[in-house]
């Protein structure tokens, strides 16, 4: 199509030939003054072209000659205004050109419409702009502007808020689309429908948007919509949307260096128009559009926290979902790396409340931490003490807990929560089992806060505090405060039953007895119900009233809370003292038909079979018989105790050989029938049987039953043994392995202590020291460590001392000296380690008083006498005191038990060591030492 | 804001058509003159790359343009890279493999794709497995680390590195490093992707802990021992999830693997919420028709 500037050329050379003839002024006037306006439009210089068109028209309108021009002179006088942006005068000089008569061309029309629609746009007449661009498409529907055309279409609907019509035509617009164009089709559907309120279709958008970020041009708008759909989608129940709205919006810095990517692409794409097409219409555009986007940029540059405004979001839509570890774990990322704010500060308290639903305390205390730091003077302080304090109670850290409370009672007295802080600082107390000093602050916190919702709490526990601290006499009345001041109370059922408690505790069974039936009566279910019924048969018989006591404690429902089986004792316990023998092994029997799975059942059968008591062969058959019935039951411990018992009762009665051949049998044939918790525990029986009389027999039954074990049922007394048969004959591999399998599946079995103290032995004696540091540690961290103490402490001392840790290594020696069950070469060896210690650290005079120890108390370790005789000398000269180590030399020289060959390097140490003393000090020793033989002598003499 | 947002939109003009139109599936270089010169990148020398093009006569010219020439290149359908790099799975490794060593030799050169292209054929190793793919991955992987001139690439690489050695058994070295990484600058995405990978290792060291002491809830020094752990699993877990720049293959695999790990270890509500958000906000995932499974079945 040729151009405007072609067309008008042609014009003016026709006008030029039709006007030749005319010679007059006019005519010369008429077309210089055009082609001096047309010079100015085709130079660019719009706004003179338009005034010198402007006159023109109103110089020539009159003329015959004007008719012929005025269609194209009206058709460049829009287009100068569309140049110049003048887009109010632009719809009124459209129109003017459509009214103009004369011949115009169908491009020109094309254009004009065109420009008349962005007009109305631009001067906010969108209904008007649908309008022509809808009667545009129509027309010229082929046009090269007609996708433009489309686009401000859409624009149209868009700014005249018919979103519903906007987003069906953008949707099939971006069917079509590609490139770039697909993301402004998409950013404006996202719009509309959001707008519309088809928030799916908006989510659904938003999320192909964020797949496909690259072909988004204006992809800091995009964002900004999807904030905006996140927005309302946290309105609905489903919170997910949002969540997916938000989760793929990237950072601002990331989004602005995206968004300048974009618009370095754009920026590349408008240069190459510009050296192509300087004035082309899409020239133009593109220019708008990079000034628009970087408008764009630099506004969403300008807003103050984006990223913690769409982090908050994203947090507030978990935490609507009861997701608090993704809460807590975005919010907490998002707080250190922002400033201080009120929004922040905020978002720290809840994340300490998110912490505080998962139980994770040590993230609690950790937040808490960072927020009172943060914002010291925050009104969230108090409340943030609080659950600092309450989680290093649950994380065991009662101390700590401690010093929180104090210091919100001191900074924060007159907070709502100060009653609060108190209380559980009480509390804190009660968990101590301080129970004085919990009395005492829950006083305190009644007296200084009454009126506090917490004032009933406190006032229930001063008599807790009082109970559980055995000062039943002051916990009647305080139960009976409670339950005068809150009869309805939340702890009334509560008080009610510790009150009576507590009278029983007074031995007030006057008093005791009806409350106690009083409580049952009306509390049958409560948790406290079975206890009580204990605690009234013990006042009954107390009061002599045996049948009703007998009554009542058989009453005692059976509810896995072991209150029957104690109840069954009781009444045992009775039988007994009554001598009722039958009654009593009725009882028994009774108790192991209902609780055959029973801890205590192995003490049913003691008591059962003790009652026989003269009748040996009786009893064999009461432990017998259980042990049969039992036997087989992995998970009855007690049959261990049964056997042991059996194995006790053959000494006794000089039957040991029956009570093998009866454990051997029910071995064999545990065996032959396959019921391997039987056969162990009948092997295990058998070498108990076996180990006085024939220790290797007894190991070999271990041994054999070692492949039965399944430590994750079995007795781990029966398993310990067996390791400890494994570890004595050395086969330690063996040994490990169960020791392992015990605590694995024991984990706070008594055993434990023996386990870590032989697997660090082991460990140790293999040069595995690494691991046997591991388990001495967990020996002393995991177990009250008693057991094997001397020597285990021994050990980790020579660990501990071969790392460096010599400070450590001291305190294990003490140990070892302290310990009464350590042997005596375990001590001289402390002691010889302790000496040598000192001498390493330059302290001889701290090193002597150790190693004179030995070889005045542990003459019977010669070797451990020698060596401490020298180091002892040693220390001596290294103290000046020539004499002291030469009269050391002397004695060690003489000790009659350190004279054999193996001693003889150490002795030709010691005669070294003498010989290179001065003469008169060795002759003074020597004299001390011959006086103080012949001293000894007539003593002994 | 929605007002402001409006006035952006009515005010920008329409995209001219020619900008708008999907970008030609030709590798474009442009001189620093100005000039541009569209064809295929075949190859490499010291000193410049050679561009197979199409004259106006048709005729098939072969050109070498040196580098110190080039402005930039714009590589051939960059912008769809990352979306089919996420759909390729393991059955893909040997045609990612083709394509890396095609692409190998521009690594260095700005706005290469080779970089992700090559991330991902060692990721598709690796999965695949076989000591031939670990090999090769690795070399990949070096190669990347060395050269490449996206951060982002590098980064991404030393990462893989991390989950290679957990594929070869070295767990304490793999953890060791992943720490250390994410102590360090690395990038975003390389972090993210590493908390994944750390994670992997945290888990199946949280499984050698509950086989060790399967009654942990009784053990007063093993439970505090056993909530470290497990929630450090699930943070690392949650980290491409909830964090900026996970690479987009990256988080429905960890999220898949917190579902199974939630799922395994008793905590069915927790895994259900979140095979929910896989299924929702990462549909189109492989990874998300096994959510769906699970959710059928739960």
């Amino acid at each position: 199509m040729p151009s405007v500037f072609g067309f008008a050329r042609i014009v003016f050379a026709v006008l030029f030939v039709a006007f030749a003839a005319s010679t007059s002024l006019r005519a010369q006037t008429f077309t210089q003054d055009l082609d001096r306006a047309w010079s100015s439009y085709s130079q660019g210089k719009y706004a003179e072209a338009l005034e010198q068109f402007n006159n023109f028209v109103r110089t020539y309108e009159n003329d015959p000659q004007f008719a012929e021009v005025n269609p194209r002179v009206r058709y460049l006088i829009a287009l100068a205004l569309v140049r110049l942006g003048r887009w109010n005068e632009v719809i009124a000089a459209v129109d003017a050109s459509e009214r103009a008569p004369g011949k115009r061309e169908d491009a020109w029309a094309d254009e004009l419409t065109f420009w008349k629609g962005v007009a109305l746009l631009r001067t906010g007449q969108p209904a008007e702009a649908r309008k022509v661009f809808e009667g545009y498409l129509t027309r010229y529907g082929n046009s090269p502007k007609a996708a433009t055309a489309r686009m401000l279409l859409a624009l149209s609907m868009i700014q005249a808020e018919q979103w519903a019509d906007a987003a069906k035509l953008l949707q099939s617009l971006r069917r079509s689309a590609s490139g770039v164009m697909w993301g402004r089709y998409l950013l404006l559907e996202t719009l509309a429908r959001t707008n519309a309120g088809e928030l799916d279709a908006a989510l659904a958008l938003v999320d192909e948007g964020h797949r496909n970020w690259r072909r988004m041009a204006q992809i800091t708008a995009f964002e900004l919509l999807a904030v905006q759909l996140a927005e309302k989608l946290l309105e609905e129940e489903d919170k997910s949307k949002a969540i997916l709205c938000l989760i793929r919006i990237q950072s601002r810095d990331e989004l602005l260096k995206l968004q300048d990517e974009q618009i370095a692409q754009l920026e590349r794409y408008l240069a190459a128009l510009e050296k192509r097409d300087p004035d082309g219409v899409e020239t133009l555009m593109t220019h708008g559009l990079v000034e628009q986007v970087k408008k764009e940029r630099e506004n969403f540059e300008a807003i103050p926290n984006f990223d913690s405004s769409v982090r908050f979001r994203m947090a507030q839509a978990f935490l609507d979902q009861g997701r608090y570890r993704e809460t807590a774990y975005v919010l907490e990322n998002m707080l250190d790396e922002l400033p201080p704010d009120p929004i922040v500060e905020q978002g720290t308290e809840t994340l300490v409340q998110c912490y505080v639903e998962i139980g994770r305390w040590d993230k609690v205390i950790e937040v808490a931490d960072k927020f009172l730091e943060k914002y010291p003077q925050s009104e969230g302080v108090p409340r943030v003490l609080i659950q600092k304090g309450l989680a290093l109670q649950e994380n065991n850290q009662l101390a700590e807990a401690e010093k929180v409370f104090d210091e919100f009672l001191d900074k924060y007295p007159s907070s709502d929560l100060a009653g609060n802080a108190s209380f559980l600082r009480g509390f804190n107390s009660i968990l101590e089992e301080r129970f004085d000093v919990a009395e005492k602050r829950f006083k305190e916190t009644l007296e200084k806060y009454p009126n506090s919702p917490i004032a009933e709490n406190a006032l229930f526990w001063i008599a807790q505090a009082e109970s559980m601290g055995r000062q039943h006499d002051l916990a009647v009345p305080a139960y009976e405060a409670y339950l005068k001041k809150y009869p309805k109370g939340q702890f009334a059922t509560e008080a009610k039953y510790r009150h009576a408690f507590s009278l029983y505790g007074l031995k007030d069974y006057e008093k005791a007895i009806p409350e106690l039936t009083a409580f049952i009566e009306e509390n049958p279910n409560d948790p406290n119900s079975s206890e009580a019924r204990l605690l009234l048969g013990d006042a009954y018989f107390a009061r002599n009233e045996y049948q009703k006591a007998i009554d009542t404690l058989m009453a005692v429902p059976k509810a896995g809370d072991g209150y029957r089986e104690e109840a069954f004792f009781k009444v045992a316990k009775y039988y007994k003292l009554a001598e009722e023998p039958k009654n009593l092994r009725d009882l028994m029997a009774k108790f192991q038909n209902e609780f055959p799975e029973s801890a205590r059942l192995a003490e049913a059968v003691y008591t059962e079979g003790a009652s026989y008591a003269g009748e040996p062969e009786k009893q064999t058959e009461i432990f017998t018989t259980a042990i049969d019935r039992f036997g087989d039951d992995p998970q009855q411990w007690g049959v261990a105790d049964m056997m042991a018992e059996l194995v006790k009762l053959g000494r006794t009665n000089g039957t040991e050989a029956e009570v093998v051949r009866k454990f051997t049998e029910l071995r064999d044939t545990a065996k032959s029938k396959g019921q391997r918790a039987m056969e162990l525990n009948a092997s295990w029986g058998l070498a108990t049987a076996l180990r006085d009389s024939d220790p290797a027999a007894a190991d070999q039954a271990l041994f054999a039953a070692a492949p039965l074990l399944k430590l994750d049922v079995d007795n781990p007394r029966i398993a310990f043994e067996i390791a400890d048969a494994f570890q004595r004959t050395g086969q330690t591999g063996e040994a490990v392995k169960i020791y392992k399998e015990i605590r694995r599946w024991n984990p706070v079995s008594p055993l434990n202590q023996n386990v870590f103290a032989n697997l660090g032995l082991i460990a140790f004696n293999e040069g595995n020291f690494d691991d046997a540091r591991m388990w001495f540690r967990r020996y002393f961290e995991e177990t009250p460590g008693f057991v094997q103490l001397g020597l285990v402490s021994l050990k980790s001392a020579e660990l501990e001392r071969k790392a460096g840790n010599l400070d450590r290594a001291i305190e294990l020696y003490d140990n070892v000296l302290r310990e009464k069950k350590v042997g005596r070469r375990e001590k001289a060896e402390a002691l010889l380690a302790l000496g040598e210690i000192q001498l390493e650290r330059k302290k001889p005079d701290l090193a002597v008083p150790y190693l004179q120890r030995i070889y005045i108390l542990y003459g019977a370790f010669p070797d451990l006498v020698a060596q401490a005789y020298l180091l002892s000398g040693k220390a001596f000269e290294e103290l000046k005191d020539r004499l002291a180590a030469a009269r050391t030399y002397v004695e060690m020289l003489n000790n009659p038990d350190i004279t054999e060959e193996k001693f003889s390097a150490e002795r030709a140490e010691a005669k070294k060591r003498l010989d290179a003393l001065p003469a008169d000090v060795r002759s003074q020793a020597e004299a001390a030492w011959k006086a103080e033989e012949e001293s000894l002598k007539q003593k002994g003499a | 804001m929605m007002r402001r947002i409006l006035s952006f939109l009515t005010a920008a003009l329409a995209v001219p058509a020619a900008f708008s139109a999907e970008p030609p599936p030709q590798d474009v270089i442009t001189s620093t003159a100005g000039v541009t010169m569209s064809g295929t990148l075949t190859g490499r020398t010291d000193t410049g790359v050679e561009l197979r093009s199409q004259s106006p006569t048709g005729a098939v010219v072969t050109q070498v343009v040196p580098l110190d020439n080039i402005e930039r290149i714009d590589f051939a359908n960059a912008d769809k890279l990352q979306e089919e790099i996420a759909k390729t799975t393991k059955a893909d490794a040997r045609r990612m493999l083709q394509r890396w060593r095609q692409d190998e030799k521009f690594i260095d050169i700005p706005e290469s794709p080779a970089g992700a292209v090559g991330v991902r054929t060692a990721q598709l190793l690796l999965e695949a497995g076989g000591t031939e793919n670990v090999r090769t991955a690795g070399e990949i992987l070096q190669t990347i680390t060395d050269k490449a001139w996206s951060v982002v690439d590098k980064d991404r690489a030393k990462a893989l590195t991390i989950e290679s050695l957990r594929n070869a058994g070295k767990v304490e070295e793999a953890e060791k490093a992943a720490r250390e990484y994410l102590s360090g600058d690395a990038s975003a995405e390389g972090k993210a992707e590493v908390s994944y990978y750390l994670a992997l290792v945290l888990a199946d060291k949280y499984r050698i802990f509950i086989e060790d002491n399967p009654r942990w809830q009784h053990d007063p020094y093993m439970r505090p021992q056993r909530q470290r752990l497990y929630n450090e699993v699930l943070d690392n877990f949650l980290a491409s999830y909830l964090q900026y720049g996970a690479p987009p293959e990256i988080t429905p695999k960890s999220l898949l693997s917190s579902v199974t790990f939630l799922d395994k270890y008793g905590e069915h509500d927790e895994a259900v919420a979140i095979a929910q958000d896989l299924t929702t906000v990462f549909g189109t995932s492989p990874e998300a028709a096994e959510a769906k499974k699970f959710l059928e079945n739960n």
